[in-house]
């Protein structure tokens, strides 16, 4: 059994110094990324193309592509695009309307970019309360010793299932703060700034603000709820940062990556007042 | 008297005298310093009425030192003449008769006269201390080609056995051999044969049996391995013998998958494995993330596993099947025993009842929150975060509370077998097994408003509720009736629930004066599957070399699978109902005792799709020699009940069973081609096997291309997101098993390749996930005394996998700007090769007359960093690699006692 050992023992050997570590391939990444929301009852004014970026590339600085021939069309006619510099591409004359299908097109690397998307016609929502009442919380102090106000709800129609998210955004350049402790802790972190909380976009037809817990700043706030279409819903959806869950990233974009999506959206206030 | 005594001899081995069962029973103690034979003879007459017969010059002046105390007869007598000359033989009754060993191997058979010639033996095989039957143990007659192994019962039939003076070698894996002497005066209507297991320390065997310490048998049929449960804990563990990982330490199968107990074999998938508990199907068979199977040991008796090439009773899977036998409970007396690791507590109870008719176990274990499992706990569900990082995360609402995790995992066997005569057997079987993570919070605002004199006629309450479970039940009764010795039959009625439970969701209560409105936001999750089944096996000898074996399976299966958002708006909504009804037949034909022929035919009929689905299977094996075997089989396999892997969907379990349609989930088959060649020896068996597998209608699930239709009616379209590919498994196995001595176990190497082809990924097969090229396996156990040193050795070349190879940015219409991966193509790229040094080292021992034994165990020694996963992230324009390692350096202890 002596030579068997030996054998095994090489063979051992021979596999553990095999032992290499294998790396992401060296692949010139090149793609056209398109970044094109197009928002119903507004002109063409947002439309932006740059190049994917390489595994390993130096220059960090994102490569955008100008002097693209772009074409946007509804159903009936066809309209050239802008190059504005910076990747960006514009047609003011061009009205995006609401119920509408849109194409966005060009050329890179001898294909034909393609991209397809619809705009969604707007919903109106309704708040259920326009200003909301809290009680003013000084350093140090426990506070809540107020009356608890009714939660705020944003509501609207959804009986297609669409879907939709939310932007609550405090308008205040300087605002103050319900609770001075968060302040104070905000103030340690990342300095005070206008509360912003977003939604993230959901087959759904509410949306609901608890006051005590959810609003920390007095001011007017700004509601706007957003309806979205599928393509970009997909993009909340996770296509995985590990290799346990990695898939290529949803698009809509044939022969290229990114989003051409169409918006709608309604805005609505909420004056937070000091008790 | 010599000649008397010559009749009487053995050959090497020596073996005992049928109706010397009942001397089993006898244990003897003793402690004998220097003391003359024939005054150590004259104790055990008169204090056991033990009988010696022997040539008084073989016993003259030899003194014997020995200690020991309630041991088995034949062990104790073992350790009494270990230094002497002297063997023996025991007689019934009570008679011990001594013959100098230089006599044993010259037994001349041909002076003694059989009374009976060319007649059916019939019998049982058990276990000596417990008396559960054996099932699958191996009955031969020596020196012929003459076997047939023991039913699910322990029930064997031997046809043919030529004189009533033949010995009977007698074999089960975790056993020790024996060879059973038939005698004219043997009932050869009710032969008994007790083994015994290993775990009964002795130094040295030269009488009765061989000393075959097998952790597994693979010499029993083409890709067919039997595991012996109750020597598992001999190898190094987490704490918790493991029949799942302990199978992945074999060859074909893959044992660098950490992160899951199920079975990766010959490039199957876990799913593709059938896994049978007592007649019903398992389908999930993970414990705490895929760490540790679900299944305790301590409630199993048998394992054998089928790599490929399975016979046509077995179907609805692509790869392997895996048969579990529980036990029964101890048939000869009350025993029980617990059990301790840095994982779980279990324990179990095991009596006889109706004068040893009927027996009953149960077995239970739960798992509690020590440092060791909150470690591992939190590797696993960090993994999970880290699969499920959408780019964009929503900003977290204010106040949100940390909270602790529950979570913790169990499993309870219980059983009960009536025995009504030798003919009939009932048994009923329960199994219930879940894993449970709760990380809910409740946000309460009633309490703040009610206590500070708010508005009583308001209620706000948001309750947040992040819970995953999964489990199973099963259930299984069993009927089997041996009509005569040639027909056998096993009916089993038995019922299997999977359920996997997500809910991750905000409940929103709010009240105003009497009315309340409740709104959910967030995903919930279930899939829930039923299998209802009714089988039943019959086997018919025709004869000694013709046996036919056939049945009816029918199966109904219930799968729901529900994925919802928010309120009520499912996104993906699946309830499948499909009755799957198989006959087989398979004739297993012997030519001249040297070529096994088996061809069988399964059909089933699948109600979704109303149609037939044929599955020839063949196999052979010829024995080119006493040694060497070759064999071969071919086969045709279906599969109807898939379990989707779900990668990226975020938060969730990661997989999920569906009923196949043919229409979204295809029906997967496969066809097996396998040859292989095996030499065995007394102590080794080398052998190698080749596989060829093509694989039809896999499955695979993903989020590309995700939106349909267009305009207005353009959504997010779930149902389109299975695609259907092919795949080629193809490999060679080696495995060299040392099955004898204090230095034994196997060294098993894989070559293979699993290539899959899917349009969707691309015009050219790629490999697939559990595609590893080679793979090395070294497992040895050493006793030394009562310590037993167990050492496993595992280098596997890397799994593939697919990564970014760019990525791009997108301002967000919320003003966030995310990050997304270009990827490789799939699977393009593989992890760094996976080696593991694990050593263990247990120890048996006896308190009083219980037994006990503790261990200690070290897994990955050398503290390789093997890869998990690596993750990736955007920092400042640079696309940044992380790679993720499993678990480093981990030590472990357990400790286990059983009163008998």
């Amino acid at each position: 059994m002596k030579n068997s050992n030996i054998y095994f023992l090489l063979l051992f050997i021979s596999f553990w110094t095999s032992c290499e570590q294998e790396s992401i391939e060296n692949v010139e990444s090149e793609s056209a990324v398109l970044e094109a929301f197009i928002y119903a009852g507004q002109p063409l004014d947002s439309i932006r193309i740059t190049q994917s970026f390489s595994y390993g590339q130096v220059d960090t600085n994102i490569i955008v592509l100008d002097d693209l021939n772009v074409m946007i069309s509804d159903d009936t006619e066809s309209f050239l695009l802008t190059p504005m510099g910076d990747g960006f591409y514009q047609n003011l004359a061009v009205e995006i309307q609401p119920d509408q299908n849109y194409r966005l097109e060009f050329m890179w690397q001898d294909e034909t970019v393609i991209a397809d998307t619809y705009v969604p016609g707007k919903r109106e929502a309704t708040i259920s309360a326009e200003t909301v009442e809290l009680d003013k919380i000084e350093e140090g102090s426990f506070g809540g010793f107020g009356e608890m106000p009714d939660p705020i709800e944003i509501t609207w129609d959804n009986p297609e299932g669409g879907y939709y998210y939310v932007v609550v955004k405090n308008l205040e350049e300087d605002p103050e703060y319900v609770n001075e402790n968060i302040a104070v802790l905000e103030e340690e972190n990342s300095g005070r700034q206008p509360f912003q909380f977003i939604s993230e976009p959901q087959i759904t037809d509410f949306y609901a603000i608890n006051p005590r817990r959810e609003l920390i700043q007095f001011g007017t706030h700004q509601i706007i709820v957003f309806r979205v279409n599928a393509e970009y819903a997909a993009l909340y959806e996770s296509s995985g940062s590990s290799t346990l869950s990695l898939e290529q990233p949803p698009t809509n974009v044939t022969n290229g990556l990114g989003i051409f999506t169409g918006v709608s959206s309604d805005t609505l206030y909420l004056e937070v007042e000091e008790q | 008297m010599k000649f008397k005594l010559t009749l009487l001899c053995l050959c090497l081995w020596g073996f005992t005298a049928l109706s010397a069962q009942d001397m089993a029973k006898i244990k003897l103690k003793g402690n004998y310093q220097n003391k003359l034979l024939d005054l150590v003879m004259l104790d055990l007459e008169i204090n056991y009425r033990l009988r010696f017969k022997y040539d008084r010059a073989l016993t003259e002046d030899v003194r014997i030192t020995a200690s020991f105390g309630k041991l088995p007869l034949e062990d104790a007598l073992t350790q009494l003449f270990k230094n002497t000359k002297i063997g023996f033989e025991l007689e019934a009754p009570r008679t011990i008769v001594l013959i100098p060993k230089t006599e044993m191997s010259e037994m001349d058979w041909s002076k003694v006269e059989p009374t009976r010639r060319d007649f059916t033996l019939k019998g049982i095989v058990k276990d000596s201390k417990s008396g559960e039957s054996l099932p699958f143990a191996s009955v031969m007659v020596k020196g012929t080609y003459n076997g047939v192994t023991t039913n699910v019962d322990g029930y064997f039939t031997l046809f043919n056995v030529p004189a009533d003076t033949v010995v009977l070698v007698v074999s089960y894996i975790g056993y020790q051999n024996r060879l059973v002497r038939i005698s004219p005066e043997t009932d050869i209507e009710n032969v008994k044969v007790e083994l015994e297991d290993f775990s009964v320390a002795l130094e040295e065997v030269v009488v009765k049996a061989t000393r075959e310490e097998q952790m597994l048998s693979a010499s029993t049929g083409i890709s067919r391995i039997a595991l012996a449960p109750a020597a598992l804990a001999k190898l190094p563990s987490y704490g918790e013998k493991d029949i799942f990982r302990s199978l992945q330490l074999l060859p074909g199968i893959s044992g660098s998958n950490e992160s899951s107990s199920g079975l990766y074999v010959r490039g199957g998938t876990p799913d593709q494995n059938l896994v049978l508990f007592d007649g019903f199907t398992v389908y999930h068979v993970d414990h705490l993330f895929g760490f540790f199977s679900a299944f305790n040991t301590n409630a199993i008796k048998d394992v054998q596993l089928y790599k490929g090439g399975f016979d046509a009773k077995y179907g609805g899977r692509l790869s392997s099947v895996v048969e579990m036998t529980g036990k029964d409970g101890n048939t000869e007396a009350f025993n029980m025993g617990v059990g301790l690791s840095l994982l779980s507590v279990n324990g179990f109870v095991e009596a006889p009842f109706a004068k040893g008719k009927g027996s009953f176990l149960v077995a239970g274990r739960r798992s509690f929150q020590s440092d060791f499992y909150n470690n591992i706990f939190e590797a696993y569900t960090d993994s999970n975060e880290a699969s499920n990082d959408g780019p964009p995360q929503n900003l977290g609402r204010f106040g949100q509370q940390e909270v602790q995790p529950n979570t913790y995992f169990y499993d309870l066997n219980a059983k009960v077998t009536y025995r009504l005569n030798s003919r009939d057997v009932f048994s009923l079987s329960f199994y219930n097994g879940e894993d449970n993570l709760d990380n809910s919070r409740n946000l309460d605002q009633d309490a703040l408003a009610g206590r500070f004199g708010g508005n009583l006629n308001f209620n706000f309450q948001r309750e947040s509720t992040d819970l995953t479970a999964w489990g199973n039940w099963g259930g299984s009764a069993k009927w089997s009736r041996r009509w005569n010795d040639r027909f056998y039959s096993n009916a089993n009625f038995s019922y299997s629930n999977y359920y996997s439970e997500r809910n991750r969701s905000d409940q929103t209560f709010i009240t105003r004066a009497d009315t309340t409105v409740e709104r959910n936001t967030g995903s919930y999750e279930l899939n829930d599957l039923k299998d209802l089944s009714f089988k039943l096996d019959n086997e018919l000898k025709i004869n000694q070399n013709n046996q036919l074996d056939f049945g009816w399976q029918t199966t109904w299966n219930d799968i729901e699978y529900t994925f919802t958002q928010n309120d009520t708006i499912s996104v993906l909504d699946r309830a499948d109902e499909g009755l799957t009804s198989a006959l087989y037949i398979q004739d297993r034909h012997t030519f001249g005792n040297r070529l096994v022929v088996k061809g069988g035919l399964r059909t089933s009929f699948y109600s979704p799709t109303e149609q037939i689905y044929l599955e020839p299977r063949a196999s052979l094996s010829y024995l080119l020699s006493e040694k060497i075997r070759l064999k071969a089989a071919w086969g045709k396999y279906y599969q109807f009940a898939n379990r989707i892997v779900r990668e990226d969907i975020q938060q969730g379990s990661r997989d999920f069973w569906l009923l196949a349609d043919d229409d979204n989930v295809s029906i997967g088959s496969a066809f097996h081609h396998i040859v292989g060649l095996s030499y065995e020896t007394k102590d080794w068996l080398f052998d190698v096997e080749g596989y060829y597998k093509t694989l039809d209608g896999l499955s695979e699930y993903s989020t590309r291309f995700v939106t349909t239709g267009f305009g207005p009616d353009r959504q997010l379209d779930y149902e389109e997101f299975f695609y259907t590919g092919t795949g080629i498994a193809k490999g060679l196995e080696f495995l060299a098993q040392k099955k004898v001595g204090r230095l034994n176990g196997w060294i098993g190497y894989t070559l293979g390749e699993v290539k899959y082809d899917f349009p969707i990924f691309g015009d050219t097969p790629f490999p697939a996930n559990q595609d590893v090229t080679h793979e090395l396996k070294i497992i040895g156990s050493y006793q030394l005394g009562k310590v037993t040193f167990g050492a496993t050795f595992i280098y596997a070349t890397g799994r593939p996998y697919t990564a970014p190879t760019g990525y791009y940015e997108l301002t967000l219409l919320d003003g966030t700007t995310s990050s997304f991966f270009e990827v490789s193509n799939k699977n393009s790229l593989r992890y760094p090769d996976y080696h593991r040094l694990d050593i263990s080292a247990t120890y048996d021992f006896t308190m009083g007359t219980s037994q006990a034994s503790a261990g200690l165990s070290i897994t990955n020694l050398y503290n390789r960093k093997n890869a998990w996963y690596n993750e990736y992230e955007v920092i400042e324009g640079e696309l940044i690699e992380t790679k993720v390692s499993l678990l480093g350096i981990t030590p472990s202890f357990f400790f286990t006692w059983t009163l008998r």
